[in-house]
């Protein structure tokens, strides 16, 4: 009774895990989108009418990013501690580019700032691309880890 | 020259460092004054214009100072602002002017950037609240043509415009006039009950043409004109029965029509004033010169 127990709570917990895991799967696909419409975002304001960021930053508005508190200090300390307080959400080269997008952007003519929104754009959406195409195989792997994890325990004990 | 309401020293202050604020703030102190005018060069002492003094602060900014200075002037968004630093200046909120320079990458003679910007001139504008009366009465004469208002740089010709628009586009007059505000500085003070067309960023001639063309002004104020395609849109413009009120930089009336253009424009009939500004520490002293049409022999 207490090895079916056990095998029961090894079950749930794995569940759980499982569970955690997909959403942070799905998560970091919604911030890098985010991010990548922010970008886009910026580079229209720059190329098109010359605003200066903090005005960009005051007019950008998106849903996701306002939910995880991006969008407060974004236009209220900039882009480099918006971009830092996501760290944990985005994948380390991802953060790495950001961290140099938000240290560069505003230094240079608007050709250079849109080529360099460009260039950020492109990293994001081949992470993004990659991100998606990744999301049902680790899903499904997530999703069976709870199964698979009672199932070796009830070997193991049985 | 006694401080204003709409007062932008502290504005002007938080662009720059903390050391360097503090200088210039301990200095304006020691000498009671008001600053007009900042004066920053990488590696050399820091002068600031309190009244009429240009006094040192004894500390002296770093190239990287000096960077971060211009970066947070431009709101960390340099693109905004790379046409104007090619030609001298950077427009920031408040009407504060910013004076650059450093090194010029050409092309053709065209300037393509100006990049180690080793000076910055920051002119903090203020309000002279009635100093530009005088301007007023002669603006609300009857068969008021237009008027030229000269001086050397920095007496406040600028100053006297914002003031013009102050007193003739609020109560009792709401005049309709329209400011073409090239270099953002001076509207950018004004506000409350001041009513009046901002044609901020315009080219001068372009933004006195699309005035007369859509906002049937009943006056057109524009600082510092300095081309013939500038004088040619003032004779538009009085063309069009708007009177223009315009600045020019001179010492003398003789030196204002040194310029053939200048010339031929006082001698249009343009202008039925021809004002000299001095300035005095409660406002300006006006030396008026009425210009009969078509006299030729004013200068």
């Amino acid at each position: 009774m207490l090895k079916l127990a056990g095998a029961a709570l090894v079950f749930i917990a794995a569940t759980l895990y499982g569970r955690g895991m997909c959403e942070k799967i799905k998560r970091r696909l919604s911030v890098v989108t985010a991010l990548d419409d922010l970008i886009s975002y910026m580079r229209g304001s720059i190329e098109n009418l010359r605003l200066p960021l903090g005005r960009i930053f005051d007019d950008y508005h998106n849903a996701f990013l306002d939910q995880i508190g991006f969008i407060d200090i974004l236009r209220r300390d900039g882009l480099a501690p918006a971009v830092s307080s996501i760290e944990k959400e985005l994948p380390p080269d991802i953060y790495d580019q950001l961290c140099s997008f938000a240290g560069t952007i505003g230094g240079g003519s608007a050709s250079e700032e849109a080529k360099l929104c460009d260039f950020t754009k492109e990293r994001l959406q081949k992470t993004g691309e990659d991100m998606r195409m990744q999301l049902p195989a680790r899903l499904k792997m997530y999703r069976l880890l709870p199964l698979l994890a009672a199932a070796s325990i009830l070997l193991l004990i049985l | 020259m006694e401080k204003g309401k709409d007062f932008n020293e502290e504005a002007a202050l938080a662009y720059l460092p903390g050391r360097v604020a503090e200088a210039a703030k301990r200095t304006a102190a020691l000498y009671h004054g008001v600053i007009s005018e900042i004066r920053l060069r990488a590696g050399c002492p820091m002068f600031l214009s309190v009244g009429n003094k240009n006094v040192s602060c004894g500390i002296s900014p770093t190239a990287d100072e000096l960077s971060m200075i211009v970066r947070s002037l431009c709101g960390n968004s340099l693109y905004c602002h790379s046409e104007t630093i090619k030609e001298g200046y950077i427009c920031t909120e408040g009407g504060i002017r910013v004076g650059v320079c450093g090194r010029a990458v050409t092309e053709g003679g065209k300037i393509l950037s100006v990049t180690d910007i080793s000076s910055v001139a920051i002119r903090i504008p203020h309000r002279v609240p009635g100093a530009a009366d005088g301007i007023c009465r002669l603006i609300l004469e009857e068969g008021f043509r237009g008027a030229i208002l000269y001086s050397p740089p920095g007496v406040g010709k600028t100053t006297a415009l914002r003031e013009i628009v102050a007193r003739l586009g609020a109560k009792p007059y709401y005049i309709r006039i329209a400011v073409i505000d090239t270099r953002f500085e001076i509207c950018g003070s004004l506000g409350g009950d001041v009513t009046f067309d901002a044609l901020s960023g315009y080219p001068r001639a372009k933004g006195m043409e699309t005035a007369v063309r859509t906002l049937s002004p009943q006056l057109i104020l524009c600082d510092e004109i300095g081309s013939e395609e500038d004088a040619q849109a003032i004779y538009t413009s009085f063309g069009a029965g708007v009177p223009t009120v315009v600045t020019a930089h001179a010492g003398s009336l003789e030196e204002l029509c040194v310029r053939p253009f200048m010339r031929a424009l006082i001698d249009s009939g343009a202008f039925t004033y021809a004002v000299g500004l001095s300035r005095t520490q409660s406002g300006f002293t006006l030396d008026i010169n009425r210009i009969s049409v078509g006299e030729t022999a004013v200068c």
